[in-house]
């Protein structure tokens, strides 16, 4: 748990700084490399040009063999002298004289096997040659009469100063790697840490404890915000689970009801010998209580099946007026019963209202509202139902002459269960009385892409306002 | 036994006074928590059966308001079923917590046992002397021979015995065998009580003049 972070947080830490230290020590290495060569070049070259300048000055020109007189005496021009004199005692060049035709005028003592001419009877006057030739550097220049004259020293000194350079960019490299991932160790245990902390909170917060929540100690970083948005989760998930729980808890109440009236009639109907009256009325008793969990359960496999389908509802031309018209007959006698009237309100139009939707959804929709509105109401009261062209689609109006809904039950009416009195006053009730009717509705409106609301309360009584949207 | 029922589905109160009435209690009823509030500390009853779900008033102040003044036994009878639930009840003062569906019998005996309970009896079996009472099978016996009491009579001698040594007064026994509603204030009680002695012996109810009857402890 937030190892692999660490890793390779510390991991991608240390190739970068390997990158950077290797690249730097390269390039001083080599800019020190440069230096040095260049300054040795510098220093053949001088030494180069003042055997040159010696050997024109010379009385013996070049290209006559040296005798064994001349090598005798002691020559202020010899180049070992010479050589010796520019560079220092420290300084152990070597030379090489050739004549125009490339032979040896003359060289070191000691070199044993001079290189080979680097230039015979050609090249320009002023041509200057360097060169690294094994473990020396050599530079050569023309001299007087075609000569070629070559001066070289060994590495081995600037060898000595890049090898002991390596060492210390080595060493110091390694210090700095060294530092560098236990600076990224301690910034990655102090960037995991929390984390840490906060996925352990997390995970001690189940569905039984949802009411914990993460410590935000500060908001401004990264990680406190992730845990306020997690926390922010957390309580979205604790308010689906409540509502979850309280709709099971709801439900289960609802059906025990009816299912214990059933089973209790039966009992007190065995009990003893009855009259057929009494058997009758029993039956009558259990036929009731069973209509009553039909309803219930029909309503709640209706929401389930709203809940776990995500297909849209089927999409035909729907014809509102004529579902009106089926309602509105439908209730009729119920309308009667309650002493209720209701009237319609058709717009005046023939083209058809471009709403797609399944007819028999919709029909429940509007008979659930009409049936709540004629219940809900007294009598000598009446029911409105109207269609209207909104912004946003067609509208379905009930308003009702009841006696309404008062604001803080507004939104929470489309609740499962949600009962406006606590009464339950079963006998008014569509649905047997659960209180699903109208989660009914939201759900088949929702499922269509519409809404559905309380419409702010005018004058006495509810008005529901289902709006559906136009195909296309 | 007398027993308060405080339920708002019409169908269960009917079916639970029916089943307590044939049962042989007398059954007072009640539809909503207000009213249901106001009969068990108004009713002398032996014991309430409360729904929680309630109109006006819930089924938990009732139960607290109740609580505050009278000691009569609660059973809850409810659909909530959640432990939680059960204990905040019996917590709350309840004496005993039945989750519907339920069985009437069960009801029932639960209900007796709560009664006897509350007047300091564990036994289904009352004892007076060489008089027994079986609560359950609703009979008088005398050493080994039955005594044959009518429904009213037996539950004349059940009320005084659960009450044992002390007074119970006229309008009690009135009420614990015709309930309130009957207000014909007629001398029933008296030819009861004079039909018990003959039945089982002349002293077995004691007459206190003025006050009322006792079986003597």
């Amino acid at each position: 748990m937030g190892r692999s972070i660490r890793w390779s947080f510390l991991g991608w830490h240390v190739a970068s700084l390997a990158v950077v230290l290797t690249a730097f020590g390269v390039a001083m290495y080599q800019l020190r490399e440069r230096t040095l060569v260049g300054e040795v070049d510098r220093e053949l070259l001088g030494a180069a040009r003042a055997l040159d300048a010696a050997l024109r000055a010379s009385p013996e020109p070049p290209w006559k063999a040296p005798g064994s007189r001349s090598e005798a005496r002691e020559d202020a021009n010899d180049p070992e002298r010479l050589l010796r004199r520019y560079g220092g005692e420290d300084a152990i060049y070597h030379y090489v004289i050739r004549r125009k035709n490339g032979e040896v005028h003359s060289l070191s003592r000691g070199l044993g096997e001079p290189p080979p001419p680097l230039w015979l009877f050609g090249g320009a006057a002023e041509q200057v040659e360097l060169r690294t030739r094994g473990e020396f550097r050599e530079a050569a220049v023309r001299g007087p009469f075609g000569t070629e004259i070559l001066v070289g020293r060994s590495l081995d000194a600037e060898g000595r100063q890049l090898a002991e350079l390596l060492g210390w960019i080595l060493a110091s490299a390694g210090g700095l790697l060294a530092i560098g991932v236990a600076g990224g160790w301690w910034i990655s245990s102090r960037v995991v840490r929390p984390i840490a902390v906060m996925s352990r909170a997390a995970e001690t917060i189940s569905a039984r404890s949802l009411d914990q929540r993460l410590d935000v100690r500060e908001t401004r970083s990264e990680l406190g915000k992730l845990a306020n948005v997690l926390n922010h989760t957390f309580e979205r998930l604790q308010d689906s689970f409540e509502r979850q729980a309280r709709f099971t808890a709801d439900a289960s109440h609802e059906l025990r009801t009816p299912l214990s009236i059933l089973l209790s009639r039966i009992e007190l109907a065995l009990a003893q010998d009855r009259s057929d009256e009494e058997y009758r009325a029993a039956l009558r008793s259990c036929g009731e209580a069973a209509h009553r969990l039909q309803g219930l359960v029909e309503g709640l496999l209706l929401l389930a099946r709203a809940d776990s389908d995500d297909q849209p509802p089927q999409r035909r031309p729907l014809d509102l007026a004529e579902i009106v018209g089926a309602v509105t007959g439908d209730l009729a006698e119920l309308a009667e019963e309650h002493g209720v009237s209701v009237r319609v309100t058709l717009p005046g139009r023939d083209e058809a209202s471009g709403v797609m939707g399944d007819p028999e959804a919709i029909t429940r929709v509007l008979c659930n509202l009409v049936d709540n509105a004629i219940r809900y109401n007294e009598p000598g009261g009446w029911v409105e139902i109207a269609l209207r062209s909104g912004e946003h689609g067609e509208e379905i109006v009930v308003r009702d002459s009841g006696p309404g809904i008062a604001s803080e039950h507004r939104t929470r009416v489309f609740e499962r269960f949600y009962r406006v009195d606590d009464a339950r006053s079963r006998s008014a009730r569509a649905d047997g009385g659960a209180g699903l009717g109208l989660a009914i509705c939201r759900g088949i409106v929702d499922a269509h892409g519409g809404s559905i609301e309380v419409g702010a309360r005018e004058g006495p009584g509810a008005t529901f306002i289902v709006r559906l949207p136009r195909a296309g | 036994m007398r027993i308060l029922i405080v339920e708002d589905e019409r169908e269960l109160r009917e079916i639970v006074q029916q089943s307590l009435t044939e049962a042989g209690c007398l059954v007072e009823l009640a539809a909503d928590g207000a009213e249901g509030l106001y009969k068990a500390l108004e009713l002398d009853v032996d014991a309430v059966v409360l729904d929680l779900m309630l109109p006006e008033v819930s089924g938990w102040d009732l139960l607290r308001k109740l609580r505050a003044k009278k000691d009569v036994p609660v059973l809850i009878l409810s659909a909530r079923d959640e432990l939680d639930d059960r204990l905040r009840g019996l917590n709350q003062g309840a004496d005993d917590y039945l989750t519907k569906p339920f069985e009437l019998s069960e009801l029932l005996a639960r209900l007796r046992a709560l009664v006897r309970r509350a007047a300091g009896h564990s036994t289904a079996t009352l004892e007076i002397g060489d008089v027994v009472l079986d609560t359950v099978k609703r009979t008088v016996t005398r050493g080994n021979e039955s005594i044959d009491l009518t429904a009213q009579e037996y539950k004349l001698v059940e009320l005084l015995a659960l009450r044992r040594g002390g007074v119970v007064t006229r309008a009690v026994i009135h009420d614990h065998l015709f309930g309130e509603a009957d207000e014909t204030r007629s001398n029933l009680v008296e030819v009861h009580v004079s039909n018990i002695r003959k039945k089982i012996r002349p002293d077995f109810i004691t007459t206190r003049r003025g006050h009322g009857y006792l079986i003597d402890g």
